[in-house]
């Protein structure tokens, strides 16, 4: 039996005289309940008593219980409001849930079904208040240049900062655009090799051909076109960091060569028969499964167990709480200055907005986001009607791609990306798109990579009406880059 | 479908208690009596919001206390008017007041047995 003192408080809130009595019989041997048999009555009982939870009915007298489930909310927005319905339908249910509700009771229920309700909730509000206050104790807003207050984000300084001064290999697993480079950089920067070399290279953005070279370097002679001798990152590295993101990118005869100086601290630069020593730490980063490659025969299994010493796991960002707020403030506060605004924070429905967007495209989308709305809008204040159409359209349907965290959603709908839309389909059919050009190419056809970077530009200020700095935003660039670039092209045209 | 379904019945003494059955059943049979009233008064008064409204309250209130038909009749009071089926709101709120009736006879005398 719980003592009087311990008992939590219930509004309930019921216009039948005898199905309340039934509700309160159920309840009363567990919890001290308080009954309203009208809205209004509901609303005066909350004002008077501090309650855990109100159960509310759907159909009462003189309101809507969503009415005052509206108006409880909105004086304690943490209260745990479980809705009771004998309506068959889903809406109200759903538009309940949508408001605030935290669960609901189909008519009739059992004594039971209730208690376990009430007890699944209180047991949430108890953890949430928890979590909460646990993130007021430790308030750290942010390390280095990552942003966050969340107690996910707090996990991940906490990693960082025990395994810094560690020469430990850190193996980051995340979404993309859940700040992976961010990671590693913090890393280096908390580390005692932080004002060594600090080397970050992107597996995935660098051909194929030359990843070898790109790493270890290459003498001069080495290949065709290797016209004089280059250092790799992996020199560059020495006595610092390097960072190798998109690992799982890495072809597999490379891997063998990496797991060596991984093993050893050793390499051979392509081309010379010496071998070189290093002292690196490394970082390696991923946003695919790295077992699950290891699985697939893609990722070598003595080199994951290699680099998978001290694993980091950064949280997407619909997972960490506020943080989105938090990102998003601070965001807007260094594009307004870019961009020459005076924008200063968000409008209620816009923050509430914030929150509650899954932000498939992680902070890489909120930052797109951002970019776009200080550029293309005007104010002291942003407001929901300022967010691109396609997040607020989207927002109730879009799912985080869970496996690649690609910035597309798994069932195709179409999000932004450095402000322009794509579906999953379009993508898929430019990649097929851009692998048949690959084929039909020659040499011949290959045109300066300045020439094709000018004619996207000026394609994409065609397609604003001439409007620059919103072709910026589509493109992902600041305005002024298109104005220098344009600059460039003026000044070298001989016309 | 029965007037007073006993399993219903059993299960609240089984979620409350024996001794509590009487006072559960009594203010049943006052909720139905007041609902009665309410019905005819918002029937004279061709009130067809109130009568949905009342015929989802006994519909609500009778599943809690296993008044089966009770539930059937005012369930079908409730979807005519959320259909606005005028030409059958008569027949059906005729069939709801005896009903409740009916319902309230049955128990009234289960409560006389309970006493």
């Amino acid at each position: 039996m719980v003592t009087l003192e311990e008992r939590a408080r219930v509004l309930l809130v019921e216009d039948n005289t005898s199905t309340a009595l039934v509700y309160r019989s159920y309840m009363e041997h567990e919890y001290d309940v308080t009954v309203a048999y009208t809205g209004q009555e509901a609303v005066d009982c909350f004002y008077e008593g501090k309650f855990a939870i109100a159960l509310i009915d759907i159909h009462l007298p003189d309101m809507s219980g969503l009415e005052v489930m509206k108006v409880l909310l909105k004086n304690n927005s943490r209260l745990p409001v479980v809705i009771m319905t004998s309506d068959t339908g889903h809406d109200v249910v759903v538009e309940a849930m949508k408001m605030g509700a935290k669960d609901f009771l189909a008519k009739p229920f059992d004594k039971a079904r209730l208690l376990v309700t009430l007890a699944n909730c209180i047991k949430e509000h108890k953890l949430e208040t928890l979590v909460q206050d646990y993130e007021k104790s430790a308030p750290r807003q942010g390390l280095h240049n990552m942003i966050g207050a969340s107690l996910q984000m707090q996990t991940v300084y906490q990693i960082i900062e025990s395994a810094a001064s560690s020469r430990a290999t850190v193996f980051i697993t995340g979404e993309s655009g859940t700040g992976k480079e961010l990671c590693a950089e913090a890393i280096h920067l908390q580390s005692n090799r932080a004002d060594r070399p600090y080397v970050a290279l992107n597996c995935a953005a660098i051909p194929r051909d030359l990843i070898e070279s790109e790493i270890f370097g290459h003498t001069k002679g080495a290949f065709t076109g290797a016209v004089t001798a280059r250092e790799g990152a992996a020199s560059r590295a020495d006595s610092g960091t390097l960072f190798l993101d998109e690992i799982g990118e890495m072809p597999l005869d490379l891997q063998s060569k990496l797991l060596r100086l991984l093993q050893s601290g050793t390499f051979q630069p392509v081309g010379s028969s010496k071998e070189r020593s290093v002292d690196i730490r490394f970082i390696c980063a991923t946003n695919r499964d790295p077992l699950e490659e290891v699985a697939k025969g893609r990722f070598r299994e003595d080199l994951y167990y290699r680099l998978h010493v001290i694993p980091i796991h950064m949280p997407p960002l619909r997972d960490r709480g506020k943080d989105s707020l938090l990102i998003a403030s601070k965001l807007l506060a260094e594009y307004s200055m870019d961009e020459g605004k005076r924008f200063r924070d968000f409008d209620e429905p816009t923050q509430t907005f914030m929150l509650n967007y899954p932000w498939p495209g992680n902070v890489r989308e909120l930052s797109n986001v951002i970019r776009n709305i200080v550029v293309l809008n005007e104010g002291d204040q942003i407001t929901l009607d300022m967010l691109p159409a396609m997040i607020r359209d989207d927002r109730s349907e879009s799912i985080p791609a869970s496996q690649g965290g690609q910035g597309y959603t798994s069932q195709g709908s179409a999000i932004q990306t450095g402000g322009v839309s794509h579906t999953s389909a379009e993508i898929q059919h430019n990649d097929s798109h851009i692998a048949t050009q690959n084929k039909e190419m020659a040499p011949s056809d290959i045109r300066p990579l300045w020439l094709q970077e000018k004619e996207i530009i000026e394609r994409a200020i065609a397609v604003c009406g001439g409007n620059i700095p919103k072709a910026a935003a589509f493109l992902d660039i600041s305005a002024s880059t298109i104005y220098r670039k344009k600059q460039q092209w003026e000044a070298s045209d001989p016309l | 479908m029965t007037t007073l379904c006993q399993d219903v019945i059993d299960q609240l003494v089984a979620d409350t208690s024996q001794e509590l059955l009487p006072v559960m059943v009594g203010s049943f049979i006052k909720e139905l009596e007041l609902k009665r009233d309410l019905v005819i008064q918002a029937n004279r008064d061709q009130q067809s919001t109130s009568l949905r409204e009342l015929a989802h309250s006994l519909k609500s209130c009778a599943s809690t206390y296993g008044a089966l038909r009770l539930r059937q009749a005012a369930k079908q009071l409730e979807d005519a008017a959320a259909l606005d089926q005028r030409d059958a709101y008569q027949v059906l709120i005729l069939q709801l007041q005896t009903t409740l009736d009916e319902t309230l006879d049955v128990y009234r005398t289960y409560l006389d047995n309970l006493n």
